[in-house]
């Protein structure tokens, strides 16, 4: 196959939030800039974003960076690196305030500013009472955000390659990265994208899991292609899980209904969150309630003819308030429920929502991974932003209204570097090796050639009931080492998926088969980590690892205060340090606690 | 002129999950067989943003265009619900497609 090659400055990989505020500050730099998305840049699933972006202005209550600090270091129950939640939070002001500048219509206070409104997990002083730090327009903030970013980029002239879908890293044989190969969905074609820098802003990979807000979109590409090319994948065990996903389909059903008095109740009728947490009850957090929720089924009180969802219940609300203050919530239970939750409870189970691990990288964006003794050396010519990169900010577990911020914060500092690293001479148009699209060729010519294998949609679903039943909400030790068994098996068969339609052009049933081959290194990482990491920490919740006086909340800094990173090659793991010391000599650090709120 | 098939099939790939469960079943169920006409009123609402599209798939916004009303309608008709019910063979999350025996 003749293979044609593109040449840039820069070649970003992904069109949502991080991939076009990464793209803006290149294009706007002078480079010539490329965007590959395998969809419409304003069809990413950045859109989804409903919560806001936080940052401590301090328009509506008292703020500190260094309270907003301290909640995000708390929240990823300290195995977030504190040099990078400090560079963070110290840049909220700024990338927000940019923002506004772009047009995003951000709400207003009657004085004119930004209306900040609270969110779960975010304080003032340090955990004292909850501040208003989330800066949001109405319920669509991350489609306002994806829409100021995109048009700004038009106008910078960044070249978008609209429907293709990058394969593979080129990487040379000292282990530079030298851009991707990509496929043009329209025709078919292979393409090499020759570059000096190259940025994977590829987003999540929720699709994993069986019961997932993600959308289909979320397949972890940028992962896969980093695991292929030799790099590790960091803290891949840590996934939140939203307590509310419509049983069945996933669909989120917002925190705001519990917030409006909607009450979770067990196949008895029971409030049962009042035996969990006897103050906060149904509000108390995501991960409290999802816990609660997966304790009650797996005791046998789940609901419906096989036991294995819950209730939640807001048929005690008037109609009128569910239809003022809950918009949208009654079309989702009757469409993807079947219920009216004016009349009926809405059946839901804990949802995977995000993915905290991802590829490693610095404060700077660089992706790093170990060499010659240090855990973290540069990758040259390779950064990442946004929820496909472990910077690490959001550690064990996330902060709700942080992944906005973390995608516009490292979206902007990963283009940063790389701008600075081009123009200083740092990064060069380096050769192409002979083979550069060889990797991929052979992929497409597998699946070209593949006789009588499996379909596609038959492995991907083996692969989501793997994931869900084995690395769910909480974790058992049987199930785990069992899980990774299993999980190797559907590698197996993933590498013999075969495809009945093989057209050049708009093929979805090739792509649907390239992204399972994504989602299984992302799968594999998440199942051995999570098997491997023998503690309770944030959202990897383990039976075996209970809270002791000895180890609060089964956390046990001694052995496990460290990051995990997964090498595809041998599905060996290594271990790096956590990074507890903040950027700036000046900053107090966050010392270690047990994480209650 | 309509587009390729395959190229309108991937444009119902969505930002939203709650579009991309929709046209998972419209895909099964519908997609085969449209006609041209149909195929075009298709790709014009594709086109619409998603929180644009899912507000008239769920009826929270009137239909702007009257030719769109049929295409929405079968939208609409894609019962989601009916198609996945849990099992519960492995404890909770896990799901069959039972087809319409709800």
């Amino acid at each position: 196959m003749k293979v044609a090659k593109h040449t840039f400055d820069a070649v970003i990989v992904g069109a949502g939030g991080a991939g076009l505020r990464a793209a803006l500050q290149l294009a706007e730099a002078g480079l010539r800039t490329a965007v590959l998305t395998k969809v419409f840049p304003t069809r990413s699933h950045t859109v989804a974003a409903q919560g806001g972006v936080a940052a401590s202005l301090g328009n509506s209550t008292p703020d500190h960076w260094h309270w907003h600090m301290y909640d995000t270091v708390k929240g990823s129950d300290w195995l977030g690196d504190q040099d990078a939640i400090e560079f963070m939070v110290r840049k909220a002001n700024e990338v927000v305030i940019e923002l506004e500048h772009y047009g995003m219509p951000f709400d207003r206070t009657d004085e004119g500013k930004i209306y900040q409104r609270p969110f779960g997990g975010h304080s003032m002083n340090y955990g004292e009472a909850p501040v208003m730090r989330s800066c949001a327009a109405a319920d669509r903030t991350g489609h306002a955000m994806l829409h100021a970013l995109y048009q700004r980029n038009v106008r910078a002239r960044t070249h978008f390659f609209v429907e293709w879908m990058a394969l593979d890293l080129i990487r040379d044989s000292e282990g530079h990265v030298l851009g991707v190969t990509a496929l043009e969905l329209e025709t078919g074609e292979v393409a090499i994208f020759h570059a000096k820098a190259t940025i994977f802003a590829t987003g999540g990979a929720g699709r994993i899991y069986h019961s997932s807000t993600n959308a289909f979109i979320n397949t972890g590409d940028g992962l896969g292609m980093a695991a292929r090319a030799g790099i590790p994948l960091e803290d891949m065990e840590f996934w939140q899980f939203h307590p509310t996903g419509v049983a069945g389909a996933g669909v989120l059903i917002t925190e705001g209904v519990r917030g409006e008095g909607g009450i979770l109740r067990n196949c008895n009728g029971e409030r049962f969150m009042e035996r969990y947490a006897p103050n906060l009850k149904d509000l108390a957090s995501r991960d409290v309630v999802a816990r609660a929720m997966v304790t009650e089924i797996n005791e046998g009180r789940g609901c419906g003819p096989n036991k294995d969802y819950v209730l939640l219940d807001i048929t005690h609300l008037s109609p009128e308030i569910i239809m003022k203050r809950l918009p949208g919530i009654r079309e989702i239970a009757i469409q993807f429920a079947g219920v009216d939750p004016i009349k009926e409870p809405i059946p839901v189970v804990p949802t995977c929502h995000y993915m905290m691990g991802g590829i490693p990288t610095n404060y700077r964006g660089q992706v790093v991974m170990p060499k010659n003794g240090d855990p973290n050396a540069p990758v040259p010519g390779l950064y990442a932003a946004g929820e496909c990169a472990c910077a690490s900010v959001h550690g064990a577990n996330r902060l709700g209204t942080n992944s906005l911020l973390d995608l516009l914060v490292f979206g902007k500092a990963s283009a940063e570097t790389a701008v600075a690293d081009i123009k200083s001479g740092n990064l060069s148009l380096r050769e192409l090796p002979k083979d550069a699209a060889e990797v991929s060729l052979a992929r497409l010519a597998r699946l070209e050639n593949q006789k009588e294998g499996e379909p596609v949609a038959d492995v991907l679903l083996e692969l989501q009931r793997t994931m869900q039943n084995h690395a769910g909400v909480f974790r058992f030790k049987d199930k785990l080492e069992e899980g990774v068994q299993k999980i190797l098996a559907v590698e197996e068969r993933v590498r013999r998926t075969a495809i009945r339609d093989h057209s050049k052009v708009w093929n979805t049933a090739r792509m649907e088969a390239l992204e399972l081959e994504n989602l299984i290194e992302v799968a594999k990482a998440t199942m051995i980590s999570a098997a491997a990491r023998k503690e309770s920490r944030g959202a990897h919740v383990r039976d075996d690892c209970p809270d002791t006086p000895e180890f609060p909340n089964g956390r046990n800094d001694k052995e496990w205060l460290k990051h995990t990173l997964w090498f595809r090659d041998g599905n060996r793991l290594e271990y790096k340090p956590v990074n507890l010391k903040p950027l700036n000599p000046d900053t107090q650090p966050i010392a270690l606690a047990k994480r209650t709120y | 002129m309509t587009s390729p098939k395959g190229r309108i099939r991937w444009h119902c790939r969505r930002a939203l999950l709650e579009l991309d469960l929709i046209f998972q079943d419209f895909l099964e169920v519908e997609f085969d067989r449209l006609g041209d006409e149909e195929l075009a009123i298709l790709e014009e609402l594709l086109a619409l943003e998603d929180h644009e599209l899912w507000a008239l798939v769920n009826g929270t916004r009137p239909i702007p265009r009257p030719h769109w009303s049929g295409m929405v309608e079968k939208l609409r008709g894609v019962r989601v619900h009916r198609r996945t019910r849990l099992t519960g063979e492995e404890g909770f999350g896990t799901l069959e497609n039972e087809g319409e025996k709800a």
